[in-house]
């Protein structure tokens, strides 16, 4: 590797001798954004040519994911205890073979309202994001409750924990392009088509309240 | 190098009807899409201050937050590289890929790897680097700089890219339909994707508190060029630093916005150390830009964040085509920035402004450049740095404007050859304004001495009225 410590020493200098007056940090509200957190994902989402179908519980997406997903002679990868696909990412050591996914499975644990966003990391990706990106359609899993208003809220809830994943990403629909004449076509080089399968479940149990750690 | 005639190049494009027009109407329709989405949020206009502050506050500290990135990469297994020039950025770049034999690299647009001619210089030393991004992929198949920092090939019309990607690809030459051509490509890609061995991408923002970077894009190419070889390398200018990860979001908000219209780009990725078994690199590039922190006149211009909003909006831009900036970055943002690479090759860029304000009013991030515009124009008089045509004229306005007695003459002088040269003469390249306009009748009198003989009484009696006798009048 090319020594670059001189350059750095270089640069740093012009920087200190030149930099403009100090000026102080604003602070950013945490702005929301207005509506029901589930539908405007929902819209957003379609925006985005994704899908979104709504279901009462786990169980029943399962269900729909087991008559939906297209199992003929396809690979179906799935990163869900409760789904069994015919593979998973602990089968691609090497991600450039992720290209033979058909549909991948997985679960996001933070959806965003304000643009139909789903978060997803090395941790529901099994270590390997290839699967969400060289497979053909991604369902994502995520339950209603895990859905927030805006963007800053999102950030807000993972600025601690993303610096600890190789890969995080914000979903936005499948992927797209309109670089001819700005026509939109879905299906550009990463996944053709995203389904989010929004789930209700009942509230987990209030933490601290009845733990028997609570009460610090 | 020879000086950019934009002008020129841009009235080629003029004359081409159906390109010009459908270049004007997508990015038209991209700025009014953005109205239509920043309208919709009532914080809008206080997200660009906080954004522009921000960036501001960045710059003022950019050693400090720089540290602090270089700190926190390293710690998270990324190896960080400083780059003075363009040169040394691309040695960098070359001997890594060589170091890992790498024959098939991909790369998801990078602006600074743009700005270097990475692909340029690694291609004289016999490697291929393939551009992945459709816009970028069309541009490079047909050997070309792009038109837009955003949709690269946005001048190009369907029929073009069927026949290239026929000629190049072995597609089908008769069927445009954007849809089967963006098969085309996908399928072209997949089969590198299936083999590369290294992957490059750009940056849009650097975070100083957790050392990861956030790349925003909408085809996939990026994240599958960044998480799939064994190697994988980020270029980014010194200014792309931000404080916060928190910060991103006002940022995410406003970029894609700002840029098509959209609410957020299809992939908001954050990467944050290599794969298992990937090794990572990030060159941090100068090329100028501490210098240009250094000038209180024109530092402001690092606080891009090139979202490509100041093209769309540009009347100029839409119908001369971003081709004939011949710059990387083309555009308002490319007639304040250019200049600051070469001045005399892009000392013109700056005249290709018709000061309507609108970029200044669009930019997220508040960059001022109908101000810089100005400035840099100040710069080529006092410097003597256009062709001899223009240096001429600007000598010949300096000497006219100097006081309101040689502007007098000058008007005189012109009511004179209005009245009396022949129209042959006239309407000859000596006055190219005449091109595209009729001379119109000689009036009378100049303006000047209209006013004298109409106004300037009462000029003088508005002086002399007193401010008692002024208001007496209106009690
Ligand atoms: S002020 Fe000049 S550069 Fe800016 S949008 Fe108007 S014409 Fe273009
Ligand atoms: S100057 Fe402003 S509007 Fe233009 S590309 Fe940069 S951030 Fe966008």
């Amino acid at each position: 590797m090319i020594d670059t410590s001189k350059a750095r020493s270089a640069i740093f200098e012009r920087i200190r001798a030149g930099k403009p007056a100090a000026v102080e940090a604003p602070t950013v509200p945490l702005y929301g954004w207005p509506g029901d957190k589930v539908e405007n994902f929902i819209k957003q989402l379609e925006a985005f040519d994704g899908r979104a179908q709504r279901f009462d519980s786990r169980a029943d997406a399962i269900a729909w994911l087991e008559k939906n997903v297209d199992w003929r002679n396809k690979r179906v990868c799935s990163q869900l205890p409760d789904f069994k696909g015919t593979v998973s990412a602990a089968d691609y050591p090497d991600p450039h073979k992720c290209t033979d996914i058909s549909a991948t499975v997985v679960e996001s644990h933070l959806g965003v309202g304000e643009m139909g966003s789903l978060y997803l990391t090395d941790a529901e990706l099994g270590g390997v994001p290839a699967i969400a990106l060289l497979c053909l359609d991604l369902f994502v899993l995520i339950n209603e409750a895990d859905i927030v208003d805006g963007l800053h809220t999102a950030y807000a809830a993972v600025k601690d924990t993303m610096r600890e994943q190789p890969y995080a990403c914000f979903f936005s629909g499948p992927s797209a392009t309109a670089d001819i004449e700005a026509v939109h076509v879905t299906g550009a080089q990463g996944a053709t088509s995203l389904t989010a399968l929004i789930y209700s479940a009942p509230q987990p149990p209030q933490r601290g309240s009845s733990h028997p750690d609570s009460g610090c | 190098m020879s000086q950019v005639n934009q002008v020129k190049n841009g009235a080629r494009f003029i004359k081409d009807i159906p390109h010009r027009e459908s270049h004007d109407r997508c990015l038209w329709n991209a700025r009014m899409r953005r109205d239509q989405t920043a309208q919709a949020i009532p914080e809008w206009e206080e997200m660009r201050d906080l954004a522009s502050q921000i960036k501001e506050h960045t710059l003022s500290h950019l050693d400090h937050y720089l540290e602090e990135f270089e700190k926190n990469a390293t710690a998270n297994g990324i190896h960080i590289h400083w780059a003075e020039t363009p040169e040394e950025h691309n040695e960098i770049i070359y001997q890594l890929l060589k170091q890992h034999n790498v024959t098939t690299a991909t790369t998801g647009k990078s602006m600074t790897m743009d700005e270097c001619d990475l692909r340029g210089y690694v291609e004289k030393r016999g490697m291929y680097i393939h551009e992945a991004d459709l816009g970028e992929c069309i541009q490079q198949l047909d050997n070309q700089m792009p038109d837009h920092i955003v949709v690269p090939a946005i001048h190009k019309l369907r029929q073009d890219v069927a026949t290239l990607f026929a000629k190049k690809l072995g597609s089908d030459p008769d069927i445009t339909d954007p849809h089967y051509l963006n098969g085309v490509m996908r399928a072209y890609m997949r089969k590198k994707y299936e083999k590369i061995e290294a992957g490059l991408c750009g940056v849009n923002f650097a975070i100083a508190e957790t050392g990861g970077i956030c790349v925003c894009s909408n085809e996939g190419d990026v994240d599958i060029s960044q998480v799939v070889p064994p190697l994988l390398i980020a270029s980014m200018g010194i200014e792309k630093v931000i404080p916060t990860l928190q910060g991103v979001a006002l940022y995410v908000r406003l970029l894609s916005r700002s840029a098509l219209g959209l609410d957020i780009t299809q992939y908001t990725t954050h990467i944050h150390h290599p794969q298992p078994g990937q090794e990572m690199h990030i060159v941090i590039l100068d090329n100028g830009r501490s210098k240009r922190l250094g000038s209180p006149d024109y530092w402001q211009v690092l606080k891009c964040i090139r979202c490509g909003a100041c093209m769309n909006t540009c009347p100029v831009f839409r119908r001369t085509s971003g081709l004939s900036y011949e710059a990387v970055y083309m555009g308002p943002i490319g007639c304040v920035l250019m200049p600051s690479y070469d001045l005399h090759r892009y000392a013109r860029l700056p005249y290709s402004c018709t000061h309507c304000g609108s970029c200044g009013d669009v930019c997220p991030v508040k960059v001022p450049i109908p101000e810089l515009i100005f400035y840099w124009r100040g710069v080529d008089v006092d410097k003597h740095q256009s062709e001899k045509v223009h240096d001429a004229e600007e000598t010949a306005a300096e000497l006219m404007l100097r006081s309101s007695k040689t502007l007098a003459m000058g008007e005189n002088m012109a009511l004179w050859g209005l009245r009396n040269l022949p129209q042959w003469l006239l309407d000859s390249g000596l006055n190219p304004w005449a091109d595209v306009h009729a001379n119109p009748e000689p009036p009378k009198e100049t303006f000047r001495e209209y006013y004298r003989r109409n106004y300037k009484k009462i000029e003088f009696m508005n002086k002399t009225t007193d401010l008692h006798g002024f208001l007496s009048l209106n009690l």
